[in-house]
């Protein structure tokens, strides 16, 4: 994974419902962020394998699906991958301060044609 | 990336098949980097051995072996070893075997790898298991129609410290014990007494005792006696007060309508549980729209026990497939909502270019809905 890539992901941070943030790619370099020390590095990196895991089995059961969404009592954790394999997680609150969906909509575009 | 200390874990496959023992034991010792002693039998009586003359984490049994079959041995195993974690491998994932398995004692039922990245799912599977630790005192076991003031005496009386997760219908509370006194309770954007309070007038729902962590603020230090006999006031007083609610509004002769306690999917009424495909008329069901997106027409639904026993299922090409899915999701949630601390889980949703996807697994059941988008416009 190149820096500006690693670059492209903390700059993400900033965007205001921004929990925790994390790229995987296929060779399994992850690359995480996180504002909370509550989703740990670790945490963050096997929610990336999840997620890649996840997007696995979809595709092996023929269900070509670009956007996950895995909803848990408080947050979102959303997941979008690449035909490259890359994979991209969002963790964001399910309410009160959480991410808008045009910014969620905006970061997924970006995600898709960032360049590795 | 961060560096784990994990304990060498002693995990042993049993299959007649040598050539996939030996290929499991050079992939996955590889992929396991040291965190894993691997042992293996070509069959039962051997596996029994080792058993004996080793303290073995985790059992990877092929239930399809000869003389001994997979699921004798699982049940073998369980009544000799039932502590041992147990995981079965199928080349063929029909329910019978899967009911039989899990009815034996095996914690997951996994379909053979047919190629490398089946193995790596598999293996991502097994290393997480093995990573649990084992709880070496104590029971696992089901209580049924207990009630939370139940819970908490017990925990108070024993002067247990311990965290009470309750959730009901997309809501949940904590409830914090030390050292026997309640000292903390939080529900929703309610803390102290009145969240507490709020808990305890719950009439149904799903709680689990995690280990104790000081919470942010102490909010409660009352008697714990006291304490539970004021939610039990408060509770009676609410529920008169919904009575009378209840009969002014018959009086007034107004339409009620009635709102369930989990609004997550309006489908057709559950068939009895047998196999037997039901095909109503095609159905209007409404899907939680995921982001950005619609609600749609449904192509295809399964429900199923949490055992993996189809309850219902229409137009599913694969039920197979889908329940595989969803023990997959039940597994991985868990653990997801468990490393990140996210509570409890509701339900993965799938976006595709023409197609969206619902998947739910609840203590109760698990749910499968697929849906062709672009029918209709609804928000969440």
């Amino acid at each position: 994974m190149k820096e500006h890539v690693h670059g492209w992901l903390t700059d993400k941070m900033k965007i205001p419902g921004m929990l925790a943030c994390g790229l995987r790619a296929s060779d399994r370099k992850t690359f995480t962020r996180s504002a909370s020390v509550q989703f740990t590095p670790a945490a963050l990196e096997y929610a990336c394998r999840c997620l890649a895991d996840t997007f696995h089995i979809l595709r092996t059961n023929k269900f070509p699906v670009g956007l996950v969404r895995w909803v848990y009592a408080n947050y979102f954790l959303y997941g979008s991958t690449r035909q490259d394999g890359l994979c991209l997680a969002v963790l964001t609150r399910r309410e009160g301060p959480n991410l808008e969906p045009a910014d969620l909509e905006t970061i997924v575009a970006e995600f898709q044609n960032l360049k590795d | 990336m961060s560096v784990e200390s994990v304990k060498l874990k002693k995990v042993l496959f049993v299959d007649d098949n040598i050539q996939f023992l030996e290929m499991i034991e050079r992939v996955m010792g590889e992929w396991s980097r040291g965190e894993w002693q691997i042992y293996l039998a070509q069959n039962s009586g051997k596996a029994l051995l080792l058993l004996q003359e080793q303290a073995i984490d985790l059992v990877v049994v092929d239930i399809q072996m000869p003389v001994v079959d997979g699921i004798q041995f699982l049940a073998l195993l369980h009544r000799k070893y039932p502590d041992v974690q147990k995981v079965t491998l199928s080349a063929y994932a029909d329910d019978a075997s899967r009911a039989a398995c899990m009815n034996h004692g095996a914690e997951l039922f996994l379909e053979k790898p047919r190629n490398p990245g089946d193995l790596e799912i598999i293996f991502s599977t097994l290393r997480e298991m093995a990573r649990q630790e084992h709880v070496a005192t104590g029971f696992r076991g089901v209580l049924r129609q207990v009630s939370l003031e139940d819970v908490i005496q017990m925990e108070c009386l024993n002067k247990n410290s311990s965290i009470l997760e309750v959730a009901a219908a997309n809501w949940q509370g904590h409830i914090y014990v030390l050292d026997g006194a309640i000292i903390h309770a939080e529900a929703g954007d309610r803390n102290g007494e009145a969240a507490l309070n709020r808990i305890l007038c719950l009439k149904g729902g799903e709680f689990n005792l995690r280990p104790f962590v000081e919470p942010s603020q102490r909010t409660i230090d009352g008697s714990w006696e006291f304490l539970l006999m004021e939610a039990a006031r408060v509770r009676d007083e609410a529920a008169e007060t919904a009575r009378e609610e209840t009969k002014a509004v018959e009086a007034a002769a107004e339409p009620i309508t009635e709102i369930p306690d989990e609004p997550i999917f309006a489908i057709p009424r559950p068939a009895p549980p047998n196999r037997a495909p039901v095909l109503p008329p095609a159905p209007s069901v409404s899907v939680p729209a995921l982001a950005l997106g619609k609600a749609a027409r449904i192509d295809e639904i399964v429900i199923c026990t949490p055992k993996g026993e189809i309850l219902y299922e229409w137009k599913c090409p694969s039920a197979n497939d889908r329940i595989g899915f969803l023990e997959f999701l039940s597994q991985k949630s868990a653990q997801l909502g468990e490393g990140l601390n996210l509570g409890p889980f509701d339900r993965l949703e799938m976006e595709g270019v023409r197609q969206r996807i619902v998947a739910q697994v609840k203590s109760d059941r698990g749910l499968f809905v697929r849906a062709t988008k672009g029918m209709a416009v609804q928000s969440e």
